[in-house]
């Protein structure tokens, strides 16, 4: 959330760090705060960003489960 | 297991059961309350460019009346309207705002989906406004020149009477005399009636400079539409969301930037940003009023009839909307920088909201 | 040892003190980047803010004629009166010279558009000032205001400021006359929203995330524990709870949007609960938290030592008598000090917020978790988009609010886990 007011909005795909870009947050909020309508291509692209985020810590969260898993010590 | 223990278990007892008792009343008051709560505050969705207008009035009124404030959201236009013509009822909002007038085709949704008597209220002009950071060169543009900077296709550059997607990457790659800066405009989204009425009053206002393209228009209605209203999507236009105020602060972080804008928020920032001037008119309260900045258009808002009476104070919010001391020459609005209507158009308007009449398409 | 051998062991030993330095110093220079970078948010929120908590007041000579309340004191003439009229005549009559429609217009700008509402209580109140000249202290209006407190720099070009010359001369003079004071700003702790700067609190703001936190607390807390009880002692270690986990660990570090998008599609969609109410925001809260519960509890449960079970289930306990008598409140330390933790995470959250319309332009304060209302957090994100001046103070103002009642909660959890914590 904080990025909204920090990050750009450019929608630039760059390796570059310094060149202006957006994030998912900001674009699920620019998209959200404005149309409400529920079927709309823009309310149904926002949910789609968000799968797509929670679906990146998904798979970030079972590789960090896997890498605990193997390394964890059991005592008692 | 010491006598502590014995004491905190009792403890965790008496406040689960507390805790217990606590949610179930509480989920039984918020079902029963919104089972059977009607609504008692005016809701209002719509424009973001209205949006200033509204919620100064909406605080009056709440001050001087005894009705509730008004709950104002900023959805856009084109989101307020989506919204207002669900339907009628309770869970549909009462008034949408809008910069720009209502389409037919929101008109027949409206009507389809059961809201049949709109009240249509006219509240005064506003100007759009291409700004840009005031310690930057002004910019001095023709309507034409945005056209070719903005537009998604445009004449081929090498002549004859075709479109091609737009190459130009600079304001001096499109006209010589402006200057040689890449053309960066951080605009509102297409749900937005500031970005409806930019590209039917400066874009379209361009596109037309060229005579086959106006040719065109008689002959393929939607291609004509299509060429002149489409903007460029090729990240020269970037969409900044509803708020103005973001665009506002993002240009004065980015001194090469441009921003489209409602005159209202000039207004309120001129310390910061500053007017392009637009066929040789500088964006004034004057020139917008007197018609000589060629991009001003009229905000409204729409009302449901249906409402009235249901939802307490709508009639007086109309009234108080209306009033001389809101919207007139002298009116509090007009410091917020709106442009009050013509005397006649005020009457005219005035009268239709105090008598709740219906609009016709 | 040959004296080869201890060479290479005292060059060794050497290197190992040298990287054991360096790593110490790299700790120390994180901790003071860390240290350095709160100072600087600190530092500019407190500078920015803290000159919002003084609000600058104007002492008018206002007369009260008899022929302002109709000849006749009754309450309703006093509720009718034109006080803005009552307010601009003294103006007027402070400064005789002016006489231009414009400089008139900018000279009622001194003073609030809310010191008529003002004016109009304080008559309510004394009616027997009715028929006299009394000196009243009226709110100033917010680009005084913020004159007042340096921002505005007389020496920037005219046309790029708001606050225009003469309006500077005309403040110049009453103060020389000791007619502006800066006073305390309670209206910013008991006044909602406002467009105008000078009235804008955030009592209503404060209200209903006090509200969304109860409704979170209320839902977030008994399902929390005991889905963590069940998960911990009495679920069977399959794959179909390892996914559980799994999802549940997920959900706790899944940005907090995703929950606003959930509130929209079921509660607000689905379920047609009003819009901008802090009930259905203290529910996508409660579903925001409830990961980082269920997370705290188990480890709360995990952290009592088998032997504490086994010895109940030695005395003749049941399985769920040993869970619930025995192991919960030996765990509820740690359960206490995860939830205060959740809360707190919940109270600073907006993004979900802004996604079921907490976001709007609400003037009233909310009485129940049903009236409309925003929180907090919201408030500053919808004060930092506005274009006056005024605003940046308040924005800061409300952030150091926010920021010393999330220091208050968390020193109460440092205090709790002190007090209740077990060493087995």
């Amino acid at each position: 959330m904080n990025v909204v007011m920090a990050a750009g909005l450019a929608a630039n795909l760059t390796a570059n760090p310094f060149e202006s870009v957006t994030t998912v947050t900001v674009q699920i909020v620019t998209l959200l705060i404005g149309d409400q309508e529920f079927d709309s291509p823009k309310t149904l692209a926002a949910f789609a960003l968000g799968l797509v985020l929670f679906v990146i810590t998904l798979i970030l969260n079972v590789i960090a489960l896997q890498v605990v898993r193997k390394y964890k010590e059991q005592y008692e | 297991m010491d006598r502590n223990d014995f004491h905190a278990i009792h403890i965790w007892k008496v406040l689960m059961h507390k805790i217990a008792k606590l949610a179930l009343l509480s989920s039984a008051i918020a079902v029963a309350g919104a089972a059977n709560a009607a609504r008692d505050y005016i809701q209002i969705v719509g424009s973001s460019t209205v949006y200033p207008f509204a919620t100064v009035v909406a605080e009056t009124f709440g001050k001087t009346t005894d009705f509730k404030t008004p709950i104002i959201e900023s959805t856009g236009s084109g989101g307020g309207m989506k919204l207002f013509c669900a339907g009628v009822g309770e869970n549909h909002p009462d008034i949408t705002n809008a910069s720009r007038r209502i389409k037919p085709s929101e008109f027949e949704k409206c009507q389809a989906n059961g809201v049949t008597d709109i009240i249509e209220v006219k509240v005064g002009y506003d100007g759009i406004v291409l700004g840009n950071y005031n310690q930057s060169e002004q910019l001095s543009i023709t309507r034409r020149d945005l056209f070719l900077a903005l537009a998604k296709h445009v004449p081929n550059p090498d002549g004859g009477e075709s479109l091609v997607p737009n190459p130009y990457m600079t304001w001096k790659d499109v006209n010589v005399e402006l200057p040689d800066v890449e053309i960066e405009v951080l605009g509102p989204p297409p749900t937005s009636g500031t970005r409806d009425a930019f590209a039917e009053l400066a874009l379209e206002g361009g596109c037309k400079t060229f005579d086959w393209v106006k040719a065109m228009k008689k002959a393929d209605k939607n291609a004509y539409k299509a060429a002149c209203h489409s903007v460029r999507e090729d990240g020269t236009y970037i969409e900044s969301g509803e708020n103005d105020n973001l665009i506002v602060q993002k240009l004065r972080e980015n001194p090469k930037a441009f921003g489209v804008f409602g005159f209202s928020f000039l207004d309120q920032n001129s310390d910061v940003i500053q007017g392009s001037l637009i066929d040789g008119a500088a964006p004034e309260f004057e020139n917008i009023a007197d018609g000589s900045y060629p991009v001003s258009r009229p905000l409204y808002f729409y009302a449901k009839k249906a409402h009235v009476g249901v939802v307490p104070g709508i009639r007086e919010f109309l009234n108080a909307f209306t009033d001389e001391a809101a919207w007139g020459d002298e009116g509090y609005l007009t410091d917020k920088g709106l442009i009050p209507m013509p005397d006649e158009e005020r009457a005219k308007f005035g009268a239709d909201a105090r008598a709740l009449n219906p609009m016709a398409m | 040892m040959s004296m080869k051998q201890t060479e290479i062991i005292k060059q060794g030993l050497a290197r190992r003190y040298n990287a054991e330095r360096r790593f110490r110093i790299y700790g120390l220079s994180a901790i003071i980047c860390g240290v350095a970078f709160l100072v600087f948010l600190l530092g500019t929120t407190f500078v920015n803010g803290y000159t919002a908590f003084l609000q600058t007041y104007i002492a008018l000579d206002i007369t009260l004629a008899d022929s302002d309340f109709d000849g006749d004191a009754t309450a309703e003439s006093i509720a009718r009166a034109d006080y803005l009229g009552i307010i601009k005549r003294s103006l007027r009559e402070h400064f005789p010279e002016v006489t231009k429609r414009r400089d008139k217009s900018n000279l009622y700008k001194l003073v609030s558009s809310g010191a008529q509402y003002d004016l109009r209580k304080e008559v309510a109140e004394n009616p027997e000032l009715i028929g006299r000249t009394t000196t009243f202290w009226m709110l100033a209006d917010d680009e005084v205001d913020v004159y007042m407190k340096g921002r505005i720099d007389p020496a920037v070009p005219e046309k790029n400021r708001r606050l225009k010359d003469r309006s500077i001369a005309w403040i110049e003079a009453l103060k020389a006359q000791d007619r502006v004071e800066r006073k305390f700003n309670i209206l910013f702790f008991t006044n909602g929203d406002s467009r105008e700067p000078e009235q804008a609190g955030i009592l209503g703001a404060v209200m209903g995330s006090l509200f969304a936190i109860l409704v979170t607390m209320l839902l977030a807390f008994p399902i929390g524990v005991a889905a963590a009880i069940y998960l911990q002692e009495f679920a069977s270690r399959n794959r179909f709870t390892d996914l559980i986990e799994v999802n549940i660990n997920n959900l706790a570090a899944v940005p907090s949007i995703i929950f606003g998008l959930l509130g929209l599609a079921i509660f607000l969609n689905f379920f047609n609960l009003p819009r901008s109410i802090p009930l259905v925001g203290g529910m996508v809260l409660a579903l925001m938290t409830l990961p980082t519960i269920i997370i705290s509890s188990r480890a709360a449960l995990a952290a009592v030592p088998p032997s504490i079970r086994e010895a109940a289930l030695g005395v003749g306990a049941s399985p769920v008598q040993t869970v619930l008598h025995h192991v919960l409140p030996l765990a509820m330390p740690g359960m206490l000090t995860g939830t205060i933790i959740g809360l707190a995470q919940a109270l600073g959250e907006s993004a979900p917020l802004l996604v079921i319309g907490m976001v709007a332009f609400i003037v009233d304060i909310p009485g129940s978790p049903l009236d409309p209302g925003t929180a907090l957090p919201v408030q500053i994100y919808l004060w930092a988009d506005s274009p006056e001046r005024a605003f940046v103070e308040r924005t800061s103002a409300a952030i150091m609010v926010l920021l010393l009642f999330l220091v208050a909660v968390n020193g109460l959890i440092v205090l709790l886990r002190k007090k209740f914590e077990r060493r087995w």
